[in-house]
């Protein structure tokens, strides 16, 4: 029975972290790497591999949600999807090699990262204009969705793409290496480099997550660091708990509640940091 | 494409979930040896053996009678692993149909890359 109370105290647990994750718009992998590690004591290859399970099945629903509703812009999608999808393979051999103190150190700076771009994502604005990056009128790197809030079609193209792509090779390093979705990197690149708009970027992020973790997952796989027994129930639980996150989101609009959970996320950062540096016992 | 991401994940989701219950099934009965908390501590000590590294042997688990729930998971998880790449796949001929040659190049590069990774990754 000892089996069975933790396979539910690990399922338990990451619904909690794809509630939180789907409220602050990050994914439940940065949350989940840190829980899965400090709490559990699980090993951190196994946790990375658990946590790259659980984003490829949050993805896969909330991309096929946003490619019926239009937002998600696969031609984007699928041009940067090339440069994350190297980077992840690198990352993801890399992991293999990489000293697990470095990772937690490094884990620890990503998740203090995307806080930071969750702040500011409260309070940014719909960009406008109509950029003439070479390479995004080749490629046909733009788009027009239906904006409710505005009540009219919004017009996009991409900006600074040489840039955008050097930063999306990061992102699927990142995500290789530390075995999340590393979807915060991905809106970097997408909103601020690129200057897409914010549902956009979200949109066709989501779509890349899935595309970008299935490239490193089979890494993983192949090493043996994705464990069914930690893996499955951790997946099943992010999942239940990003739909029930996102259903809660909707009700709330509330900016504070986002708030309230920061200071936690901080903390798990703050710890990973230390576990980094040596400073507490691993 | 949109519902070749939907299903697969549904299908997979399924297939985690039997293997899942069955194992729970299978070691809250006390059947099996297979120490979760040792495995999770210390995995350098040797594979542990609910973990499958390849694709024959999750079918070798598969043949066995009775069928490992395990093996049932791990092909849940296969199943997952596949359906980006399936989605990437399905991708080009959409392209091809609408004479976007450019972009059907670019979802056959990444369809490629991302089954070689799978094939190599499962394989060994």
């Amino acid at each position: 029975m000892e089996h069975v109370a933790f396979l539910v105290a690990l399922m338990a647990t990451s619904f909690g972290a794809g509630i939180v994750g789907a409220i602050l718009g990050l994914g439940g992998g940065i949350l989940l790497v840190p829980l899965l590690t400090m709490v559990f004591g699980i090993n951190l290859h196994y946790a990375m591999g658990a946590s790259l399970v659980s984003v490829i099945a949050t993805s896969s629903g909330a991309a096929a949600m946003y490619l019926r509703t239009g937002l998600s812009n696969i031609r984007i999608g699928l041009f940067l999807a090339m440069a994350t999808v190297t980077g992840a393979l690198i990352g993801a051999a890399l992991s293999g090699v990489v000293p697990a103190r470095a990772l937690e150190l490094i884990l620890g700076l990503a998740l203090t990262y995307s806080v930071v771009v969750t702040l500011r994502q409260l309070k940014v604005d719909l960009a406008e204009g109509q950029p003439y990056d070479p390479i995004a009128m080749r490629f046909g790197l733009e788009g027009a969705y239906f904006d409710v809030r505005l009540g009219r079609e919004v017009k996009y193209r991409a900006d600074r793409v040489k840039a955008g792509f050097a930063v999306m090779w990061g992102a699927g390093l990142l995500s290789g290496l530390l075995g999340i979705g590393s979807g915060a990197f991905k809106v970097l690149a997408l909103e601020y480099v690129m200057r897409l708009p914010m549902k956009v970027s979200t949109a066709t992020s989501n779509f890349m997550i899935g595309i970008t973790a299935a490239a490193s997952t089979a890494v993983y796989f192949g090493r043996g660091d994705i464990h069914p027994v930690i893996a499955i129930p951790v997946a099943l639980g992010v999942m239940l708990g990003a739909l029930v996150g996102t259903t809660l989101m909707g009700r709330l609009r509330n900016t504070t509640v986002r708030a309230l959970f920061l200071p936690v996320i901080l903390y798990l950062a703050l710890s990973m940091i230390a576990r980094g540096l040596g400073l507490v016992g691993s | 494409m949109s519902r070749v991401l939907w299903w697969g994940g549904v299908a997979s989701v399924v297939l985690m979930l039997i293997g899942l219950v069955g194992y729970a099934v299978q070691v809250g009965v006390g059947s099996d040896s297979f120490d979760v908390t040792r495995a999770v501590e210390n995995p350098q000590a040797g594979r542990p053996p609910g973990v499958f590294t390849s694709v024959p042997q999750v079918l070798d688990g598969l043949r066995r009678w009775p069928v490992d729930p395990l093996a049932v998971a791990a092909v849940g998880l296969l199943a997952l692993l596949a359906t980006p790449v399936a989605a990437v796949v399905v991708a080009f001929p959409l392209f091809l149909s609408e004479g976007d040659r450019r972009y059907a190049v670019i979802s056959a590069i990444l369809a490629a890359a991302l089954i070689g990774s799978l094939l190599i990754g499962g394989a060994s």
